[in-house]
């Protein structure tokens, strides 16, 4: 067994000090480059950040080396917000940013290097908006400071592009709120005095000028506050088509007109805070429906998943970094360890290894040789390969399957938002005609008021309770999913979420959980000292199945390799602390070998067997296995109640038997479907859609995925962690909340029915404000009480009620 | 309104309603002038709005919680 240390926790980042404990000012560290950030903070007097408890961010310096074409001019232009010479602005997105010792820290950049003049964080969007002179610190020199303390930017496609658009920032919303609050307790103060006294006259000069300062700010909520509600109105009734602002707008003009006539003519005090407090609730309402997770994108492409630029081979031999765009059909490029293939090229190395696990699903990397065709997107995972470029970036064989902005936009309306618009269709034309009524009827029997009583009736029926349901209750939703760890676009995409029926997951990062794989070892007993060896020589190698070793034991304390030798295709060895191990590709084995290593059973067959030879004999033998995401069996057996549920999967069948197994995931074998490349996906989702009229739910992860998140009815998006790149989605599911995801969509299912209750109740006001209203005896008292009443019962019903249900499913599970 | 004979009670109704009518007359005139603040306070928010300062309303929060070392020394 390996030596119990005593467990230290590292003060920097707070990982345990395993590999070696750095003992520093009376603190501990787990490695060098956590308390080089220490002495480097100390240094500057910035140790108060640790006030805040430890960072959690482990720096990384590798890959600092890369960043070379941080010096190109046109690379320059692109990043940075402004420049003038001298002093230039850039925001940099930095997802490590997680606390606020972070803010902390990097608002204090100057202190780490004079040339930073000022820098302001962003916490809910995770970004830095940095101004530094350029003749003092390159932007070079301003990203490897930001690796070195850990707070490495992300530089894709996405942040340089030539249309990158300043986000305007859409503001008129809060003007519009802050107009209308205003008018409505202005309007409310000046009808005070009329209520105090009641029906008395009061001849003072003052009344009649306050009632026509209510004219006046009623004017201002009308044509201002309450403005986007009567244009939609319009645009819809142009149309022939009556959506939910056509009683919304009846409303609020029968109130303004009939108090207008009120006032002028002085026969009252009109109705005019019940108009300026019905837009007031209508426009909070839109702004609770409008909740925006700003740190996330639901819109992202391969752009954000690419690099800006890559190392180009000139005809001299010399290597430049140039952008991506710029690449050429016969450049020659050169692609490092663990660096993305941006366009489709022609293998000019004579081996490669490359990780298509993002863009086509498949688990294991493939093996290339010298004139194989390469697909963009793919990662390098070996040492550094020449290639031929093929095709220029934009269009590699995936590229449209990736582009978020493709025009299959569906444009299907929830039908749940089709109901309310019906909804409103039927309310206007039964309150037109109650109206209608009312006027006749009051012509035969009294007609002194017969005008009053028919506008009362048009004014009390408050549409402001039925266009209130759908945004709170949804928008409640919203923010509840959010905090659970699932992230939803908008309030269209939770009514569409109610309305699924058949689940459809993807495989590799959406059910496995990337780069960590399990271990089984078969053959005869390793001991600690050679397990011990044999990591140390796998953490040498570069090859997938080395570092899948390597990272299984990562915990192992770190030995001197003496003599490694990587020979590709047959094994790598080492000799570590007198014990000679190698890791030998079984093909190499020699037959007798061979029949033994064969013969080891297990009860689990994995992938990427690999031959454990000590002191050059056979001695046992080593696979991986996928682990699967917790509870995913729990997961499936939840949703196959109520939902059909299949895989779709870019991989190989090798897993079929073990994902058809109740206690691992518990596929039906007829649901599930291998091999499929990203169009394939696409294509299978649309047929079910359309020929079979099932909706479908999609979860993936990668960019295989982008093509089958954007048909089906509802795309989700799992990711690891927040700087993690998503696909373009409707929601975004965080994988430490993966086994929430039946209880979510019995959640959305159940939401609908918050909104009848919602809409029910607000009908009950509806009948008796009518009542009320036909017999003639609404006061403007009545109706100022009544609207804000209904929409405040609804409002916290909603909230209330998913509120409730939310806490009790979850609870229950 | 019936015409009442001119008596002692008269007037003091009469005086009830003067007062009456008073106090009304200073509630309006306090009302126009809480409105006229009322829409500084408007013009408050706007600029405020408009300045940019409600677009995060996370991270300030943050900032007024550090302390910072190097000014509490200046400031000994």
């Amino acid at each position: 067994m390996p030596v119990l240390q005593e467990k230290t926790t590292c003060y920097h980042c707070s990982d345990d000090c395993v590999d070696e404990t750095i003992h520093l000012d009376g603190h501990t560290f787990c490695c060098n480059g956590c308390s080089t950030v220490y002495k480097l903070l100390q240094e500057v007097g910035l140790d108060d950040t640790y006030a805040n408890g430890p960072l959690g961010i482990k720096p990384d310096a590798q890959k600092a080396q890369e960043l070379a074409y941080l010096d190109d001019l046109e690379v320059k232009e692109s990043l940075l917000d402004f420049s003038d010479g001298t002093l230039a602005r850039i925001t940099f997105e930095l997802p490590a940013i997680h606390c606020s010792a972070c803010v902390f820290l990097l608002e204090r950049l100057e202190r780490l290097n004079k040339g930073v003049k000022q820098s302001e964080v962003n916490f809910p969007k995770k970004t830095a908006n940095i101004l530094f002179n350029e003749t003092e610190v390159s932007l070079k020199e301003l990203v490897l400071l930001l690796h070195s303390i850990g707070y490495a930017p992300n530089l894709n496609l996405a942040r340089s592009s030539e249309t990158k658009e300043k986000p305007i920032i859409d503001r008129t919303l809060m003007y519009k709120i802050g107009v209308a609050g205003f008018c409505f307790g202005n309007i409310m103060l000046l009808s005070f005095p009329e209520y105090l006294i009641g029906n008395q006259a009061l001849e003072s000069k003052w009344s009649t000028l306050f009632s026509y300062l209510n004219l006046a700010l009623s004017l201002l909520v009308l044509l201002y506050a309450g403005r986007d509600y009567l244009i939609s109105a319009y645009k819809g009734l142009r149309v022939k088509h009556v959506n939910m602002d056509v009683p919304v707008s009846i409303g609020m003009l029968a109130i303004f007109i009939r108090s207008a006539y009120d006032i002028i003519t002085a026969s009252g005090p009109g109705f005019l805070d019940s108009l300026a407090g019905f837009v007031f609730f209508l426009l909070i309402g839109k702004w609770y429906q409008a909740k925006t997770y700003s740190g996330l994108s639901f819109e992202r492409d391969y752009r954000s998943f690419f690099p800006i630029a890559v190392n180009r081979i000139g005809t001299d031999g010399q290597v430049n970094a140039i952008m991506i765009k710029h690449l050429l059909t016969g450049d020659e490029i050169q692609i490092h360890n663990d660096e993305l293939i941006p366009c489709d090229c022609e293998l000019l190395s004579a081996k490669a290894s490359i990780d298509y696990s993002f863009v086509t699903g498949e688990a294991a990397p493939s093996s290339k040789t010298e004139g194989n065709r390469i697909y963009a997107g793919g990662k390098n995972r070996g040492s550094a390969i020449r290639l031929r470029v093929l095709k220029p970036v934009s269009s590699s064989y995936l590229t449209s399957l990736w582009n978020s902005t493709d025009a299959s936009d569906k444009q299907d309306v929830p039908p749940l938002l089709k109901f309310s618009d019906r909804i409103a269709a039927r309310f206007s034309i039964a309150v037109l005609s109650v109206a209608a009524i009312t006027a006749v009827y009051w012509i035969f029997v009294d007609p002194s008021n017969w005008l009053n009583n028919a506008t009362s009736v048009l004014i009390i029926a408050c549409p402001c309770a039925l266009a209130l349901s759908i945004p709170f209750t949804y928008g409640s939703m919203l923010r509840h999913f959010g905090r659970q760890g699932f992230f939803v676009r908008s309030v269209e995409a939770i009514a569409k979420l109610g309305e699924i029926n058949h689940v459809v997951f993807d495989k590799t990062g959406t059910i496995t959980i990337r780069e960590q794989n399990g271990v089984i070892l078969a053959g005869n007993p390793i001991s600690p000292d050679q397990l011990e060896a044999l990591v140390n020589v796998a953490r040498q190698s570069l090859h997938p199945l080395s570092r899948n070793f390597a990272a299984a034991f990562h915990k192992m304390r770190q030995e001197n390799v003496i003599g490694f030798m990587e020979n590709p295709g047959i094994g790598i060895y080492g000799m570590v602390n007198g014990v000679l191990v190698e890791l030998k590709n079984p093909n190499n084995l020699t037959e007798s070998e061979r029949i033994r290593f064969d013969d080891w059973q297990t009860d689990y067959r994995g992938m990427g067997r690999t031959a454990v030879m000590i002191d050059g004999k056979l001695w046992a033998r080593v696979e991986f296995t996928t682990s699967y995401r917790h509870g995913l069996h729990q997961v499936v057996e939840k949703l196959q109640e109520e939902n059909e549920v299949s895989l779709l999967s870019g991989d190989n069948d090798s897993e079929g038997l073990a994902l058809s197994n109740k206690l691992i995931a518990g596929f039906e074998k007829q649901n599930m479907h291998f091999n499929m490349d990203p169009h394939e996906k696409k294509d299978w989702i649309k047929k079910q859609q359309s020929s079979e009229g099932k909706k479908l739910l999609m979860m993936g992860d990668g960019l295989n995925d982008a093509g089958a998140l954007k048909e089906a009815h509802f795309g989700i998006s799992i990711a690891e962690d927040n700087g993690q790149f998503t696909p373009a989605s409707d929601g975004i599911l965080s994988a430490s909340s993966f086994q929430k995801l039946p209880a979510l969509i019995q959640l959305a299912r159940k939401a609908r029915f918050i909104v009848i209750a919602a809409l029910s109740l607000s009908m009950m006001y509806n009948i008796i404000g009518v009542s009320v209203a036909v017999q003639g005896l609404l006061s403007p008292v009545l109706a100022a009480i009544l609207m804000p009443l209904s929409s405040v019962t609804v409002v916290l019903f909603t909230m209330v009620s998913s509120t409730l249900l939310i806490k009790n499913k979850l609870k229950t599970g | 309104m019936s015409v009442l004979p001119v008596t002692a009670l008269s007037e003091r109704t009469i005086c009830a309603r003067f007062l009456c009518r008073t106090i009304m007359e200073v509630i309006f005139l306090l009302i126009a002038i809480s409105i006229i603040a009322a829409l500084g306070f408007l013009a408050a928010f706007l600029w405020a709005v408009r300045s940019g300062q409600y677009d995060d309303d996370k991270t300030p929060a943050m900032r007024i919680l550090f302390d910072d070392k190097q000014s509490t020394e200046t400031n000994k």
